[in-house]
């Protein structure tokens, strides 16, 4: 793995072209080419319309065919004289706003498409401020709203984007026909804007936000690090708390200060005990700082410019205290747990597989409220854990942290706690209970948990048609198929039988076959359907996945008995030899079989076996069996290897699944 | 050396070393040579100065991660799924599974593990470097690397391709 990730990064090289115009441009002074390094989207008109077209392509799924309907856009010719080539400009004062999507920058679930009215104010707000073309490139890392619309088929796309930072406003226009390969227009553009309309657009459209900043003249929006010089160690304590809520209690105290005039000032030597706040914007490149003494002096550093800028703000000691108590708390345990519920802002709780890597499918829940769970975590007292040592598989998430099953917490930061008095029965009783108050997410949970009770079955189900009834809003029964592969559960202790299906249309259903539970959803909103696509996409456009269909039974231990009894048919004159798991042998050449597995009283004592057969067909090919038997000898599902070759079929065959609400209870074993 | 020898020298230098570092986080051979095009730029027009050859290293490659990292976090790579063509170039179009696996994989891998699988086997940097490069704790450093390892395992896996 190593080897081959190595010689793949050895292709990267920088090509000859981009090479000789790099050293062109770092051959000349800096002050030269400062105009080029700005202007870094200049490469876009070089990308290809491949990628264009993908956009396209894009956009039909999200809006559909539609007229060209830009307003604010002009073509002016490309050349001088020339008027059959033209080049796009924009402007935003005379744009047409209306459907774009706008989105807070770092917050997805703040996406939004523009009302009319919201349109219509940001139209004329835009008419108003004075907005200066500049030839800069816009810096991502400072963006605080972004905004799209694509619109067009196929053949003949547009898509507009930008983003607004504090002083500045982007915006990318691209034109695309996929029909010509051809990339109409490309054209972006930076304008200045004034330093307090970003914020006033964010307010109109997204309401007041808390980290606006009240009154310290920095935002701790992205913050890198921050140290604390120790005074008592001589050390430095570096911290790099990427996190939203350690920001926002950051930003919270330094806007509670009453701040008093900056004076101009000079800054020598960081006083022992110190903080030091570096990059305040993540832009890492240090661009700003600032130094909070204990004797409550604050100085504040901008290196933006040429030289450094210093301005000083005097406080007390007293606030320094107070920050001294913040910075202590914050790096508790307590508020390490309070950090990671924070994320909790679209509530859900996962199964994950091991190391954080999905297992097969995932579980998700809704958990609107983890006061409980937080009261639960705050009041214990907590140990570090060392990462090797405990961590294990499968673990539920919530927020920023995961749950493991043996009680350990781990912060997506890697840090690694346990109760100092081992005692994780409370919280994780909290986490199962939340997972099974949702009926349906314990269905799946069902499939998904499950080594200790449940025997995975080694057939993979080929070709399942799932005939689904289901009654539809107005109470009609309505039936579709939808077609699948996937695998077989067994529940050793009850023999209770799921099924996990996973669709060719972008479905996964699970199913009980002990009363007949049935839980389908769809993956996806767009995708062609046989039966009632209205119903099921649209709870899928909302993230509501799961849907209940009525009328579903299943009856296995009928089934598997035909299985049985075909597979018996299909090798009645063929000798084998068989040994089952728990080490018995016997030879059998016909018949039952329950006679293969319950040799005299050698019956296997409880649950599913596996018995291996090798035997010769009449063509002379060696074959191993494998099978999956019951405590009654009834064959679940069996794969067939060819010795010769190796190649492995296993058969589940479901098309004489009964479905019958009416049939009577299912027989027991 | 004045500033732009330097600029001009770190690029003869580590220009390679750069776009490979962009690219194994950022997953894409066109956002990777914008990339490598600012990291040496700022380094141009900054007037950084450097005890040494590692340390200029260090910074450049510190430089092209972050923003490589902010490549994917920008709109630019939310609202677009672009073919990379110019990868396309590079990479052989008779390029075994295995190799298109990999290829595919770099490019879903998340940055936190991306950042530090690169350092540690392409560039060879031991866990305590690392953290020093990317502002991380040593042994934050140490779980992203296992956790990174077992993640690219496990995807590689999905590709169909197995040690």
């Amino acid at each position: 793995m190593n080897k081959i990730y190595r010689e793949q990064l050895d292709k990267i090289r920088c090509s000859d072209s981009f090479r000789a115009e790099m050293e062109e441009k770092l051959s000349s002074p800096p002050e030269e080419q400062a105009g080029d390094f700005v202007d870094h989207v200049e490469a876009a008109p070089k990308r290809s319309i491949k990628r264009f077209a993908a956009v396209a392509a894009a956009a039909v799924l999200v809006l559909g065919a539609g007229g060209l309907l830009w307003h604010g856009i002009t073509r002016a010719p490309d050349v001088p004289g020339d008027e059959t080539k033209e080049q796009t400009q924009i402007h935003p004062s005379t744009m047409d706003f209306d459907g774009f999507e706008f989105t807070l920058s770092g917050d997805d679930q703040s996406k939004k498409m523009l009302s009319a009215e919201e349109a219509a104010w940001l139209e004329e707000y835009l008419s108003q401020i004075t907005l200066v073309e500049t030839s800069g490139s816009f810096d991502f890392d400072d963006q605080e709203m972004s905004f799209y619309r694509l619109e067009g088929d196929l053949e003949h796309s547009i898509r507009i984007s930008g983003a607004f930072s504090q002083n500045e406003l982007y915006i990318w226009y691209m034109e695309v026909s996929s029909t010509n390969e051809e990339m109409i227009s490309d054209y972006d553009q930076l304008y200045l804007i004034p330093s307090e309309s970003c914020q006033v657009i964010r307010d109109r459209l997204f309401g007041s936000t808390e980290t606006a900043v009240a009154s310290a003249p920095f935002k701790f929006t992205d913050m890198s690090s921050f140290e604390y010089h120790d005074p008592e160690t001589g050390e430095t304590l570096r911290h790099w708390p990427r996190s939203e809520y350690i920001c926002q209690r950051l930003q919270e105290f330094f806007d509670s200060l009453s701040w008093p005039d900056a004076v101009p000032a000079e800054f020598s030597e960081t006083p022992p005990g110190s903080f030091v706040f570096d990059d305040l914007d993540g832009k890492g490149s240090g661009a700003d700082s600032f130094v909070f003494s204990p004797e409550g002096t604050l100085w504040y550093i901008d290196r933006s410019g040429v030289e450094d800028s210093v301005t000083m703000y005097s406080f007390t000691p007293d606030d320094y205290q107070r920050f001294l108590e913040l910075y202590r708390d914050l790096f508790s345990y307590s508020s390490m747990i309070k950090n990671a519920l924070f994320y909790v802002n679209c509530p859900a709780a996962m199964i994950y597989g091991e190391f954080g890597s999905q297992h097969g499918d995932a579980v998700q829940i809704k958990v609107s409220d983890t006061s409980a769970l937080e009261q639960i975590l705050t009041a214990k007292e907590w140990v570090e854990v060392d990462f090797e040592a405990q961590y294990v598989g499968r673990e539920y998430r919530l927020g920023t942290m995961a749950f493991m099953e043996n009680g350990v917490i781990r912060f997506d930061s890697g840090e690694m706690i346990q109760p100092a008095d081992g005692d994780s029965s409370d919280y994780l009783d909290w986490l199962k209970a939340a997972l099974y108050a949702d009926p349906l997410a314990a269905g799946m949970a069902a499939l998904l948990l499950p080594e200790e009770s449940y025997e995975t079955m080694s057939a993979t189900i080929t070709d399942l048609a799932l005939e689904l009834s289901y009654n539809d809003e107005s109470g009609l029964m309505k039936t579709f198929t939808d077609k699948g592969t996937g695998s077989l559960w067994l529940n050793k202790k009850t023999a209770d039988e799921y099924l996990s299906i996973t669709g060719e249309n972008g479905f996964s259903a699970a199913l009980s076959g002990q009363d007949g539970e049935f839980i389908y959803r769809r993956n996806a909103g767009d995708l062609p359907l046989d039966g009632p696509d209205e119903l099921l996409t649209s709870q899928f456009f909302n993230e509501q996945p799961i849907e209940q269909i009525y009328g579903m039974r299943h009856y296995v231990s009928d089934r598997l008995q035909r299985i049985s009894k075909q597979w018996i048919s299909g090798q009645s004159e063929v000798y084998a030899y068989c040994t089952t798991s728990d080490g018995r042998s016997f030879s059998t050449i016909s018949g039952d079989a329950r006679t293969l597995v319950s040799d005299g009283d050698k019956n296997a004592e409880e649950g599913v076996t596996t018995v291996s057969c090798l035997f010769t067909d009449v063509d002379e090919q060696s074959h191993v069996l494998s099978l999956k038997v019951d405590t009654k000898g009834n064959v679940i599902s069996y794969c067939e290897q060819l010795k010769e070759t190796g190649q492995v079929l296993c058969k589940l065959d479901l098309s004489d699944v009964k479905y019958d609400d009416q049939a009577e209870d299912r027989p027991s074993y | 050396m004045d500033k732009g020898d330097t600029a001009l020298y770190a690029f003869r230098k580590y220009g390679d070393t750069v776009i490979r570092a962009a690219y194994a986080v950022c997953g894409s051979y066109h956002e990777a040579e914008d990339i490598t095009q600012e990291v040496f730029l700022k380094l141009h027009s900054s007037g950084q100065s450097f005890s040494g050859d590692d340390h200029l290293k260090a910074w450049l490659l510190r430089a092209a991660i972050n923003r490589a990292k902010n490549y994917k976090k920008s709109f630019r790579v939310s609202r677009t799924d672009f073919s990379d063509e110019e990868a396309e170039n590079v990479f052989a179009a008779e390029d075994s599974h295995e190799a298109k696996a990999i290829q595919e994989v770099i490019k879903r891998l998340p940055e936190r593990y991306s950042s530090v699988i690169f350092l540690y086997y392409y560039e060879g940097y031991n866990t305590r470097e690392i953290g020093e490069i990317l502002g991380i704790s040593e042994n934050t450093a140490s779980s992203r690397l296992t956790r990174g390892r077992k993640k690219l395992k496990a995807e590689l896996e999905k590709e169909g391709y197995h040690e």
